[in-house]
């Protein structure tokens, strides 16, 4: 009798517990150990550290973190997959790579998930492939934009432009007044940012994206494409980039911005919080402003949303249940806002309360709410490379090669990628 | 009597056999992925693709740059070095005060990696605060972007390249130069030679074999520069000063890797070719006396 009672009353209490208890579901059985694999550095952070220790206290379970040395993360996670060896939770950037993975093969679908409803819209892009919902977009991010001298614009009265002909308006004012308009690092290639203005483009031309990685289209058959690179051409050519910017490295940025001697930087928001140096310079963190980029393919400017990581579930694991019970509670307001408090981020879920948003993005919510754009260029082009693309257009931007040429280097990187993975 | 122990040929055998496995297999087993489709995507169940992979390096639009500009920091190392440690070495041979510590001093630099020296000349050819601008800036000249347009970047490469590796070349020319028996000197001397006669017929024909050494090396490593690139410019402005070393890398990083091997590879045939052609005729500048 004493003995079906306790049984009786370890049942009860057990049903009470994941009734009642955590928002964890009657999947998780405790004393589970989950394995899961992401590059090093990305399971440091504290907020991923902080949700892992909350679903490990809640369930009973524990997860085995697994950090693939930072470098070669996607590489030695690959060598892995391809051996058979597939934890049970997978951490992986959401980019084009990801198709190497075999995500319809190997990664829960969670098209039909709640929780997807509450992804910003700008993040939902990347937890797609193949128009299902692959994985928990669970990331700091970041408003991307071009950033602007508040004082030096009042100074010279120059508005906050809303078109591409009034920022090129704006550049020609501040070159009147003796201010290099923009400090574009091109030496480095990557900080030319040139994904910024493709976002629109794939935005409004989704298909472009499975034409171009099912080799059936090149970049020279997208007029956006020229239009950006001509772009870049003539406003080399008129100065606003100044007259060093094919030696100009990402180091000086701080400097440049806070001496005044450049009015304007496409970056990110959260850069302003973590690497601007606000001490050493007359301009502060807070004197500058998020405005639209314009970079000639989209006469209302854009904006780019962050680019996040995902938290994906081996869909042919034997603990399946308890790795979707993960995502799920990761997912769960409640927990995403203790683990994002006080994390300098952009929001990623439409819930999300307690992070903490850039002075930028909330001076100017409304314009960036506005015209944002999901990243899609960098994340779902095959063979898309910021660097290599930056090179080409610093040769154009240098008067070496022609527009024309411009595209199809651009276009060779990416066909050579593109066909390297495609070799049978 | 001739005390030297003459040991059996079959110890040999060692070297070679290290030689072989840690060299010989590991290479030729990597050459192998050049003729596979390797890459980021498909990292097992390899198949072969025959000449695909070595014919894609022959249309790749960078490849033209990078060979020539393989070529000029090889040619420019190889006669710069050559040159500089032979005069270093002609003065630091003679009777100076200090010539102990010059000679130290000449060597400090091939003691620094590829790394330190990149940093330091980086730091030296930057537009911005850059040692060398700065110095222009005193004589009331604007900056010029040293690294900032082809011509220049791979000047201010050459300069770090030379300076890092004439240390080598001095120590080597200098040995060569030591080597060189007074009696011959002297005999020439009692027979009214000039310093340059003394120079030209006798001291350059019997350290030929050592500057043949310098030059080899000078030429190979010219050939393989990677690192110096990597640090000071990574190839750019654009591709400017892209090497093959450089462009095997840039392969890599994008997930290409049977074209890395193949670029590789191509690679490799031209250093062996260099190589031979090199030996083949450097023998007959030699002379026994």
């Amino acid at each position: 009798m004493k003995k079906q009672m306790a049984l009786l009353l370890t049942g009860v209490f057990a049903i009470s517990t994941m009734v009642l208890g955590t928002g964890v579901t009657a999947y998780a059985e405790g004393g589970q150990t989950l394995s899961l694999y992401g590059n090093a550095d990305d399971l440091a952070k504290p907020y991923m550290q902080k949700i892992i220790s909350m679903w490990e206290e809640a369930s009973g379970n524990t997860i085995d973190q697994q950090g693939l040395d930072t470098d070669n993360a996607e590489t030695i996670a690959l060598t892995k997959f391809t051996t058979g060896d597939i934890p049970d939770l997978y951490i992986h950037f959401g980019n084009s790579n990801l198709q190497n993975f075999n995500p319809e093969e190997n990664f829960v679908d969670w098209t039909d998930a709640e929780w997807v409803s509450d992804i910003q819209d700008s993040v939902l892009p990347q937890a797609t492939y193949n128009g299902k919902i692959i994985g928990l977009p669970f990331w700091e991010a970041s408003n991307s934009g071009c950033f602007y001298n508040k004082q030096i614009f009042e100074e010279l009265g120059i508005k906050q432009p809303t078109t591409q002909a009034e920022f090129d308006a704006a550049c020609d004012t501040l070159l009147e007044n003796g201010v290099q308009p923009i400090y574009l690092a091109a030496a480095d290639g990557w900080p030319i940012l040139y994904q910024f203005a493709l976002d629109p483009v794939l935005t409004d031309h989704p298909e472009y994206v499975e034409k171009l990685n099912a080799g059936e289209m090149k970049y020279a058959d997208i007029p956006e494409f020229s239009d950006m690179c001509e772009w870049f051409r003539s406003a080399a050519e008129k100065g606003y980039f100044g007259k060093n910017f094919a030696s100009d490295t990402w180091d000086y940025t701080s400097e440049v911005l806070g001496t005044g001697e450049a009015a304007m930087l496409f970056c990110w928001d959260t850069w302003f919080d973590t690497d601007y140096d606000s001490e050493s310079f007359d301009y502060k963190a807070e004197d500058f402003g998020i405005m639209p980029v314009f970079m000639g393919s989209c006469d209302e400017g854009t904006y780019e949303g962050g680019n996040v990581n995902l938290m994906m579930a081996n869909k042919n694991g034997d603990k399946v249940e308890a790795a979707k019970d993960f995502i799920n509670f990761m997912a769960d307001p409640e927990n995403y806002n203790q683990a994002f408090d006080g994390v300098s981020t952009a929001a990623v879920f439409k819930q999300q309360t307690t992070n903490v948003n850039s002075t930028q993005y909330e001076e100017n919510k409304e314009s960036v709410d506005k015209l944002i754009r999901a990243s899609s260029a960098q994340p779902k082009i095959v063979g898309y490379n910021q660097g290599e693309g930056g090179k080409a257009l610093l040769q154009l931007m240098s008067g070496d090669i022609t527009v024309e040429e411009c595209v199809k280097l651009i276009d060779e990187d990416r066909i050579a990628t593109l066909e390297s993975f495609a070799q049978e | 009597m001739n005390r030297k122990k003459i040991y059996p040929l079959y110890l040999a055998a060692i070297p070679a056999v290290v030689f072989i496995v840690f060299f010989l297999i590991p290479s030729t087993f990597g050459y192998y992925y050049a003729f596979t489709n390797w890459s980021a995507a498909r990292t097992s169940g390899l198949k072969f693709v025959g000449m695909d992979n070595i014919i894609a390096v022959f249309s790749n639009s960078k490849v033209p740059v990078a060979f020539a500009n393989t070529l000029i920091y090889a040619g420019v190392k190889t006669v710069m070095v050559t040159l500089l440690g032979f005069v270093f070495a002609y003065i630091l041979n003679r009777e100076i005060k200090s010539r102990t510590a010059l000679r130290t001093v000449y060597f400090i630099p091939a003691i620094f990696s590829s790394l330190v020296v990149g940093l330091i000349f980086s730091a030296v050819f930057q537009t911005r605060h850059g040692t060398l601008n700065n110095m222009l800036n005193f004589f009331g000249i604007s900056n010029i972007q040293w690294l900032g347009t082809r011509g220049t970047a791979v000047f201010a490469i050459c300069v770090a390249e030379v300076w890092r590796n004439v240390g080598y070349a001095i120590i080597i020319t200098l040995a060569g130069m030591q080597s060189v028996s007074s009696d011959y000197l002297e005999a020439a001397k009692l027979d009214g030679a000039s310093e340059w006669q003394l120079f030209r017929q006798i001291t350059l024909p019997l350290i030929m074999p050592t500057v043949n050494v310098n030059i080899l090396f000078s030429l190979i490593y010219g050939l393989k520069m990677f690192d110096l690139i990597y640090v000071m410019t990574g190839g750019g402005p654009g591709n400017a000063t892209e090497s093959f070393g450089t462009l095997m890398m840039n392969e890599m990083s994008a997930g290409r890797y049977a074209q890395s091997v193949s670029v590789n590879l191509v690679f490799t045939v031209l250093l062996v070719i260099v190589s031979i052609v090199y030996q083949k005729f450097s023998s007959r500048w030699e002379t026994v006396l």
